[in-house]
């Protein structure tokens, strides 16, 4: 079985890098961790199969080779784009997240007295999650996709969001999805909210994430720049990254004994 | 100017701890963060270059200005700085080594174990740890944090949540990810993206 499942993945990623015109030794290397059988059976064409392993090699890339490549914090705008329409859209219920793979530690950060991650609008012992939504990525004229990934906002219990988790489901096992917290850019969506209902969108900047009204009027939640381009709110609008003054009620059943844990943080001076 | 803002609210928060005396020293806690440690923005593709002005700043309590992080990349390199290029993990090893060689840092082309953060994070001494995010075919972009804390929560059937605080020069901000210490793959996340930290390694004092 494990024979039939080596050879499979040496055929994948043969036509993975064919098809991609790979050059990079270290990316036609196979990865340290195959992909399941479960995935391999699931996965429904070769183009499919294709994108499946650009999906695991991206997120997993193990290589012997240190690449020693230049640190920028910068991609280009189109990079970020080009992958998220090409990145696995394999659908993860959020619920299946909550409680997994360290949640709990990272959400023990938002009720933690000593503010271990410095959110401007401080952290609630009694905090709790709010149902998740995901962001479209677009270009100057046009809706692209639906990044598959969840951003879990953390709400304070004075109806504020005060941070966020966030999820990347493109990783290549479920197992390996794990959630980061951050502030990101919780205070700017509550004063974004005070106007009303915004639909969620980034241009492709990593750092970049605005909001549409009803009316098409645009806010910068987070980034330098602001948006230039003509989309409508129409066309951004994708229900899944719709945000509504009244969905902070919209809260997610967690284990409730996280709220008896010690989350004190030493802090170090 | 949104970074420096950040700055400034991080420092204050952190002075406002210090005058409302919360030193925080509990026997059970596990989880351990720098306080006051600066949060800086970057400005163009330099994300290496806050990173190493933080942990300089932080250990010297002198307020540097970047130029002078890329002055000591001319200094140690012997090349002119070209602005937006960025530096690589050696590169960025040898303005570390310049800036603060009492510490004697040390680099490694890989993630660091949980035990050795724990050490160095309980020490105060911070690590640049660099990550690959894998774009399109023969595209990596490289992105440089700088880890200041972890935590080891205990759950209600015992086991244990662990995760790596860093200040995130591409947002401004400090970030909490999952370590798994049961993988050999670490990863850390900047904004909405995640970077393979094992691939791209550390640099760590002592």
């Amino acid at each position: 079985m494990k024979k039939i499942l080596t050879m499979s993945i040496a055929l994948l990623m043969s036509v993975s890098a064919f098809s991609c015109g790979k050059t990079n030794k270290s990316e036609i290397e196979p990865v340290a961790n195959e992909p399941s059988s479960k995935e391999i059976v699931t996965t429904e064409s070769v183009e499919q199969n294709t994108k499946e392993i650009v999906a695991t090699e991206a997120a997993e890339q193990t290589t012997e080779e240190h690449l020693n490549i230049p640190f920028t914090g910068i991609s280009s705008k189109e990079d970020v784009r080009e992958l998220a329409l090409n990145e696995r859209k394999r659908e993860v219920d959020y619920n299946t997240l909550i409680g997994k793979n360290g949640f709990y530690g990272i959400f023990s950060s938002f009720l933690s007295p000593q503010n271990p991650l410095g959110l401007r609008e401080g952290t609630d012992e009694r905090a709790y999650i709010v149902k998740p939504f995901k962001y479209a990525v677009v270009d100057e004229t046009s809706f692209l996709t639906i990044r598959n990934a969840w951003y879990f906002p953390i709400a304070s219990e004075n109806g504020r969001y005060i941070g966020m988790m966030f999820a990347d489901c493109t990783m290549p096992e479920l197992d390996d999805i794990m959630c980061g917290g951050s502030e990101e850019f919780a205070p700017e969506l509550n004063e974004a909210l005070e106007k009303g209902s915004i639909a969620i969108f980034n241009d492709g900047g990593l750092n970049s994430m605005y909001g549409i009204y009803e009316d098409n009027t645009i806010i910068t939640l987070s980034g330098d720049e602001d948006y230039k381009g003509s989309l409508t709110f129409d066309e951004v609008n994708q229900e899944v990254n719709l945000i509504t003054p009244e969905r902070i009620n919209e809260k997610i059943e967690i284990d409730s004994s996280v709220y008896d844990r010690n989350c004190e943080v030493e802090l170090i001076y | 100017m949104k970074g420096l803002y950040k700055s400034v609210v991080s420092w204050a928060a952190s002075a406002a701890l210090l005058v409302t005396g919360i030193t925080s020293v509990t026997a059970t806690a596990e989880s351990k963060v720098m306080v006051g440690y600066p949060v800086y923005m970057q400005s163009g593709n330099n994300c290496w270059a806050y990173a190493v002005l933080s942990m300089n700043n932080f250990l010297t309590g002198i307020n540097y200005q970047v130029e002078y992080v890329y002055g000591t990349y001319i200094t140690v390199t012997g090349n002119t700085y070209v602005n937006n290029s960025g530096a690589n993990l050696d590169e960025c090893y040898g303005v570390i080594n310049y800036l603060l060689s009492s510490y004697s840092p040390t680099k490694i082309n890989d993630d660091m174990a949980f035990s050795l953060i724990k050490s160095k994070v309980n020490a105060a001494l911070p690590s640049l740890i660099g990550g690959y995010y894998y774009g399109n075919p023969g595209s990596v972009t490289g992105h440089a944090v700088v880890l200041i804390g972890y935590s080891d929560w205990t759950n209600s059937d015992g086991s244990r949540d662990t995760s790596i605080y860093y200040m995130n020069p591409a947002t401004g901000a400090i970030e909490n990810y999952p370590y798994n210490t049961n993988a050999t793959t670490q990863f850390f996340k900047s904004g909405s993206r995640i970077f393979n930290w094992s691939n791209a390694g550390s640099v760590y004092l002592n």
